[in-house]
């Protein structure tokens, strides 16, 4: 009986622990697949020249499926027709799109870039898509310096945390 | 596609404010517009039936300008936005040209401040004037006369259709080309390609076609007239090549080309009728080379697409009017 509450808890402080990690690796995930969208739709705007609703719309579909989500929204708000800016769909989209993926940083790097996508020629956009990833690329460098820390961190915190219970209550 | 397209497939495009006001105006006023009119800071106008008129907010038309909407910068700024789909670096080559095209194959005219670079247009910016026209696409525009543009044994006459501006020239090329390229009775359908410099014809949106060109019809959007006329015999094996507004020394040497090809032409001129054409030296020496083998000349006296005479390469009549479909001779 005491054996199984000792592997029980050892296993539950454990697991909080992993998950708090997993929060990292999330975030570093997240941020690279946006990285990697955002120099996608780069392409298709400086390259292709595609109108906006549908370079999203790719994007959308070859993007990891969160990440590609927010692109999805921002294309259908703007071709909703109902005289939204791009600017103001991809606010929109952002807003409905982000559930604690993101910190505030970052998420004020995207509304900054939404405010320009869209409205110059293809020279400018390259510069507004090129100082955004490099923003994003810094905050990806920031997580994953913090993560290299804190996952150890946690992992072993939540071990430890397990084991210093079971000693102390035995 | 139908016969002929209302205001309604573009509404969006107008400003939020502007759309409000012409969603409220009745089916049978919506049908006839032909142009709407936005400038900062002034009225509203709209355009239908060769007579302009204002536009209240309440969506009154009216004569005078006192009661009208006044267009706003705001407006013009939100308008600009919503004619390039928040796309601006898509659509920079048209912009520079003075106009957009939209889906539906509508036109809007820009005017704005012009911005330049090494001395040539590079952008318009600030864009404080919009003209939205309605593509007039009138099937069955060329349906009559096409027993004069071919020959007993089938084949296509080369054609040069005169005339002056606003007289249905681009509405008529392009039912000619619908017609050749669907076939009707008789008449097989050819293949044909269209030079499409400045996206009238067939108003391409992304590419593709908008209004009705035919089934067998291949079209160069946006390309310049003489470069397109080779490139299109090199790569599409068109057995007819249509294009607007011939007029400049390369064009008529890439439409010799095309004639030493084999292929078969058909073009617009703007002159009023043969004598004018005669007075410029480079469509002297077409007409005189007998290059083309029919001339249609149109003018504007029962309405745009009054058709005058139709002229074989002797400069003989084949067909007298004045004639426009619907209406008697006089």
């Amino acid at each position: 009986m005491k054996l199984i509450g000792v592997i029980l808890t050892i296993f539950s402080t454990t697991s909080i622990g992993y998950l708090m990690a997993m929060k990292f690796k999330a975030r570093r995930w997240i941020l690279k697949s946006l990285i990697s969208a955002l120099n996608l739709l780069k392409l298709e705007i400086t390259y292709s020249r595609t109108p906006l609703e549908r370079a999203l719309k790719k994007v959308a579909l070859s993007s990891d499926k969160t990440v590609g989500e927010l692109f999805q929204r921002a294309s259908l708000h703007l071709g909703e027709q109902s005289g939204l800016t791009a600017g103001e769909a991809w606010e929109k989209a952002l807003n409905e799109w982000e559930r604690g993926y993101l910190s505030k940083e970052e998420k004020e790097i995207l509304r900054a870039f939404g405010t320009i996508l869209g409205i110059s020629d293809a020279g400018n956009q390259e510069k507004n898509f090129n100082l955004t990833m490099d923003l994003l690329k810094r905050q990806l460098n920031l997580v994953e310096e913090e993560g290299k820390k804190n996952e150890k961190l946690y992992q072993n915190l939540g071990f430890l945390l397990g084991l210093a219970i079971v000693i102390l209550f035995l | 596609m139908n016969g002929r397209k209302g205001i309604e497939g573009m509404l969006y495009a107008f400003p939020p404010s502007v759309r409000k006001i012409l969603s409220s105006l009745s089916q049978d006023v919506l049908q006839k517009i032909e142009e709407v009119r936005l400038r900062a800071n002034r009225p509203l106008a709209v355009y239908l039936e060769g007579s302009e008129k204002f536009v209240s907010t309440s969506g009154e038309l009216s004569n005078s300008s006192s009661s009208s909407y006044i267009v706003t910068v705001d407006d013009c700024e939100k308008a600009f936005q919503l004619v390039s789909q928040s796309s601006l670096y898509a659509f920079e080559d048209e912009i520079k040209s003075g106009y957009i095209t939209l889906k539906g194959g509508y036109r809007v005219g820009l005017a704005g401040e012009c911005v330049l670079e090494n001395g040539s247009i590079k952008i318009i910016k600030n864009v404080s004037g919009y003209n939205y026209r309605i593509s007039k696409e009138v099937l069955g525009a060329a349906d009559e006369i096409m027993e004069y543009l071919i020959d007993r044994q089938g084949n296509v006459y080369n054609l040069l259709i005169i005339s002056p501006p606003q007289c249905g020239k681009t509405t008529l090329l392009r039912d000619i080309a619908r017609a050749l390229s669907d076939g009707f009775m008789g008449f097989g359908g050819k293949k044909v390609c269209i030079i499409d410099e400045r996206s009238e014809i067939a108003g391409c949106y992304n590419g593709v076609p908008q209004l009705n060109v035919g089934i067998r019809t291949d079209v160069l959007d946006r390309c310049p007239k003489a470069e397109g006329m080779i490139m299109a015999i090199r790569s599409m094996s068109p057995q007819v090549v249509v294009t607007d507004e011939i007029g400049k020394k390369e064009d008529i040497e890439a439409l010799r080309h095309v004639l030493n090809a084999g292929v078969k032409i058909i073009t617009t001129v703007h002159a009023k009728d043969i004598e004018d054409l005669k007075k410029r030296p480079l469509l002297k020496d077409l007409v005189e080379g007998k290059y083309f083998e029919r001339y249609i000349i149109l003018s504007n006296r029962f309405g745009a697409g009054t058709l005058e005479e139709i002229l074989d390469e002797n400069l003989k009549m084949v067909f007298k009017g004045p004639y426009k479909k619907g209406l008697k001779k006089s």
